[in-house]
């Protein structure tokens, strides 16, 4: 796999407090996290002591990753670094509280910083069961342009229980006042086992198609590109290499309780439990839960699901090299999806209906296997 | 040795342990050894085992000795339990000089038991009443001995006391059966005449026809004639049905066996046929079993149309070995190429659906099950209707009559309240309650065939929790005030969703049929209209509003399995819907016209 373009993930387990609404992993940071940065070192050499990769991005996510001490982050990027690295991006929580040294950041090698604003307004926040109020988001959010960070990715939520397309407008108005390099909004998503997902708390599926289409206008009026379902980039530049990777099947390396790799042919992830994840280590085992060898048609499948959600779209030669045929018709006479070339490629509406395109293109895959027009 | 021979079947009501009573005879008498064994020996079909029922007859025959070291062979011949295959018990009993009548200790007698006890009395069969499951802790001896006095007229110091489950009492049930039960009668120099109770069809060896030699001998080898049919075979292979098949050279009157002689089609060799020798044939045939008849149907669509041609050699398949299976090729504008197909109730329904995607790999959409109409027009013409397409145009018809059955509920009395409701509910009519036990009574009513062709057992069940069982018997045709609702899904008429219901429902039934089509019809991507008319005339409508979104919002590393696998299942449960205009309409949904809650 050596000098072929990957990606590093590193999962940082931790939070302050979970918020309502959030099923990744993550537990109470404990007093000391020694241990775990000790794992994720030793995973990360277990992992890449075979081969040279030219890993491209590395992302810093969690959890909650500016709990475990910028020393930490610097000491592995050093380990990491190779001139192929361009994008590094550690996501942060703009609570004042956190105290975060965000020039340290900056020093320890990272050049993106995801911020999770998540909203602007008091009440949804609290409602969210997030540590910060709108007053401390801009506050930070000045505080990180001013270190000197150019590429600033924002996350936003909507289709809050409650939210009113009006709440929705003035967050995307406050949001444009900065202007970030990167937006992310998200329709909250119910899931199951959180306060949220379990209290069953969300807008109509009218009212978040509504707002889906409001921020499509209000961002793309201003300029940002609408690259994915919920992603939004002021140039093409600015788009996230990182997770374009994951939706063009680019292999990758998750380091961290949970995390998933993907080789190329085969997707394995680790163990989700803290003591489990640090222990496996400490025996000098990889902590791997699993794996899934994928066969051609998985690999087809996948295309589909990942190719619908981005203006990449679907490679019709990506399927043809799996020996999948598709003959995009019916695809195409949904209206919402154009051909160019070999691409399939969603408007904001298609993205907005990826599920369904993936299921219906699905559908009409047709194996060719190597031989020639079945008729 | 005829003096020897014992023929004997098992009567007993679903679940009081028929199945578990065989195997434990099967192993006493050594029959089958233990590493052999599994449950439910004779019921060799998937979906026999799975559901817990009988649906083909069979016989097995054993050896055993009695106390006095006499050797006796024991054909045990084995029946379904259900009402819809009622009619196989009627041809077990024919074989037979005995029958072990069984009863739950804990439940007590039930209604079909009572019923198939009646035709064993008419065949004039020895019979041994067995009370089983005497090791429960809810067994009530005392009182089913004192049921099977009362309400089957049994002697109950001729009951045998056993548990199937433990094997207690079945040694004593074995020497019940070779001192009680009379040898065959019948005469051994007569000309052959053996009468067929069942076939089924081996891939291998073409039709396995099951048969008791009445009067004569079969030989191998022999040409034999089929006397209704008038065709002749070469014997290929005869024997005993043992576990396994043992074959052998000669059976004697008296005898149950199998034969296999180049028989193409379990129709060429229907139960109740007489086989006789094609060199000095018999005089008279025996008598024959009446034909079952069909009593709802429904048509059957492959979801995707390419598909007919292997749906319709799967049903010719499937015919080989159901000859009770009737079908003819139809057209529907929404579904394409399928068969109209006959059943003898809802339960074969379901077992040929479930043979055709099980053995066949059918994926198949099933229409609303109906029952066959008699509609006199204006013209003098009588025609009967089994497919409400081909309902005649009111102007035409004079009159329209719908099958009735006589049915008989029978439940402990605390049900009465909930049982009479759902009677009524089914516009029964013509109500008797008689009490047959100490709390339990009997309702015989008058009811519409077609009221119990979808999930009438199912809620009997539920309201009486499982306590209530129920028979029925045709009782011809009655006047009955139908129209006929269509459905139109997206303003186009789904003629498979099309029912014959009765006038003062109508309105009631096509609003619900429209709910439920709401409820089992994914969303997509346009609002759709469901209404029900008739003719022309809308009398219900629900809608389906537009899918606006169909997307999560996050999809990362750690997503894509979970993402990819969903994609595969969706994928998969597409295959189970079929494209009716622009609507996607799940199998499902053709039944859930029908469903009432």
């Amino acid at each position: 796999m050596a000098n072929e373009s990957i990606g590093l993930y590193i999962h940082a387990p931790f939070c302050v407090k979970k918020c309502s609404y959030c099923a990744f992993n993550s537990v109470k940071k404990p007093e000391d996290t020694s241990g775990m940065c000790t794992a994720l070192s030793t995973e990360f050499i277990r992992r890449t002591q075979q081969d040279s990769f030219e890993f491209q991005t590395f992302y810093a996510g969690g959890g909650t990753p500016t709990l475990l001490p910028p020393e930490f982050w610097m000491r592995l990027i050093s380990m990491v670094q190779t001139p192929s690295l361009r994008e590094l991006t550690i996501e942060t929580n703009p609570a004042t509280l956190d105290a975060i040294d965000y020039s340290s950041l900056l020093l320890s090698g990272f050049n993106r910083i995801s911020v999770g604003v998540q909203s602007f307004n008091d009440k949804n926040l609290s409602l969210l069961g997030r540590r910060h109020t709108a007053g401390e988001a801009m506050e930070s959010l000045k505080l990180i342009a001013g270190t000197g960070f150019r590429n600033i990715s924002l996350d936003l939520m909507y289709g809050l229980p409650g939210q009113t397309p009006e709440d929705q407008q003035r967050d995307i108005e406050k949001t444009l006042r900065f202007m970030p390099q990167h937006i992310s909004a998200y329709d909250l998503a119910l899931e199951p086992g959180t306060p949220m997902g379990d209290r069953g708390e969300k807008a109509s599926e009218n009212q978040c198609a509504d707002m889906y289409y409001q921020i499509h206008e209000m961002l793309t009026a201003n300029g940002y590109i609408h690259y994915e379902v919920s992603s939004y980039a002021l140039e093409d530049k600015f788009r996230s290499l990182h997770n374009s990777s994951y939706w063009n099947r680019t292999p990758y390396i998750g380091i961290g309780p949970s995390a998933h790799s993907f080789s190329g042919t085969k997707r394995s992830w680790n163990v989700s439990g803290i003591i489990e994840y640090e222990t496996a280590l400490l025996y000098g085992e990889l902590p791997e839960e699993s794996s899934e060898d994928l066969t051609a048609e998985n690999g087809a499948h996948e295309v589909l699901a990942l190719g619908f959600r981005n203006t990449n779209g679907v490679d019709l030669g990506v399927l043809a090299g799996f020996g999948f045929k598709l003959n995009p018709t019916d695809i195409l006479s949904t209206g919402f999806v154009k051909q160019k070339g070999n691409l399939l490629i969603p408007d904001e509406k298609g993205m907005l209906f990826a599920d369904h395109l993936a299921c219906k293109a699905a559908e009409l895959l047709e194996n060719v296997q190597g031989f020639d027009e079945p008729h | 040795m005829q003096k020897n021979i014992r023929n004997f079947c098992i009567i007993a009501h679903i679940d009081h342990g028929k199945s578990t009573l065989a195997d434990r005879l099967l192993q006493a008498t050594g029959s089958v050894t233990d590493r052999e064994f599994h449950n439910q020996m004779l019921d060799s079909m998937d979906i026999e085992r799975e559901r817990g029922i009988t649906i083909k007859s069979t016989a097995v025959t054993m050896y055993s000795e009695n106390k006095a070291g006499e050797k006796f062979q024991l054909n045990l011949i084995d029946t379904p339990g259900h009402v819809d295959f009622s009619y196989e018990v009627s041809r077990a009993l024919a074989s037979c000089e005995g029958a072990l009548l069984v009863v739950d200790a804990a439940q007590g007698v039930e209604a079909q038991t009572v019923a198939n006890l009646y035709k064993a009395m008419e065949e004039e069969l020895e019979i041994i009443p067995v009370v089983n499951k005497i090791d429960l802790l809810s067994a009530n001896i005392d009182e089913t001995l004192y049921e099977i006095d009362n309400e089957l007229g049994l002697d109950p110091e001729g009951a045998i006391l056993v548990s199937a489950k433990t094997g207690q009492g079945i040694e004593e049930l074995l020497e019940a059966i070779m001192e009680r039960i009379p040898p065959p009668a019948g005469d051994p120099d007569a000309p052959l005449r053996a009468r067929v109770f069942d076939s089924i069809f081996d891939p291998y060896r073409g039709v396995i026809a099951y048969f008791r030699v009445v009067d004569g001998v079969m030989r191998s080898g022999q040409d034999i004639l089929l006397m209704a049919r008038g065709n002749e075979y070469r014997v290929e292979e005869i024997g005993h049905l043992g576990i396994r098949r043992e074959k052998c050279q000669l059976l004697n009157n008296g005898d149950v066996g199998y034969v296999i002689a180049g028989i193409k089609s379990v129709s060429d060799v229907r139960s109740g046929e007489t086989i006789t020798t094609k060199l000095s044939p018999a005089k008279d045939k025996l008598d024959g079993f009446a034909k079952a008849l069909p009593v709802v149907f429904s048509s059957l669509f492959p979801i995707s149309s390419e598909d007919y041609n292997d749906f319709a050699l799967a049903m010719d398949k499937l015919k080989l070995n159901d000859a009770s299976l009737v079908f003819e090729k139809v057209n529907s504008v929404g579904l394409g190429f399928g068969f109209r197909c006959g059943f003898l109730g809802l339960l074969h329904l379901e077992v040929v659906q479930e043979r055709l995607e099980r053995e066949f790999g059918m994926s198949l959409v099933l229409t609303a099950p109906t029952v066959l109409y008699r509609v006199s027009l204006t013209n003098g013409e009588v025609k009967y209707i089994d497919n409400p397409n081909l309902y005649p145009d009111p102007s035409r018809i004079e009159l329209t009559e719908e099958p009735y059955i006589k049915a008989s509920v029978i439940m402990p009395d605390k049900y009465i309240g909930p049982v009479t409701t759902l009677l009524l509910d089914r516009r029964g009519r013509n109500y008797t309650n008689t009490y047959v036990g100490a709390r339990r009574v009997e309702i015989k009513v008058d009811m519409p065939l077609a009221e119990i062709v979808y999930d009438f057992y199912d809620k009997l069940k539920s309201v009486t929790q499982g306590y209530g069982s129920f028979d029925y018997e045709a009782s011809g045709y009655q006047p009955g005030n139908l129209v006929k609702v269509d459905i139109l899904v997206n303003g186009e008429k789904v003629d498979a969703l099309s029912m014959l219901v009765h006038r003062d429902r109508a309105n009631k039934w096509a609003k619900r049929a429209c709910e439920n089509l709401k409820e089992a019809i994914p969303r997509q991507q346009f609002k759709i209209p469901i209404q029900g008319t008739i003719g022309g005339a809308i009398i219900a409508r629900a809608t389906i509003s537009a899918l606006r979104k169909d997307v999560t919002a996050k999809c990362y590393g750690g997503d894509i399995t979970r993402k990819r696998k969903l994609l595969e299942k969706q994928k998969a449960g597409k295959k189970r819907m079929k494209m009716v205009g622009r609507v996607m309409i799940p199998q499902k949904a053709f039944l859930a016209v029908l469903k009432r809650d």
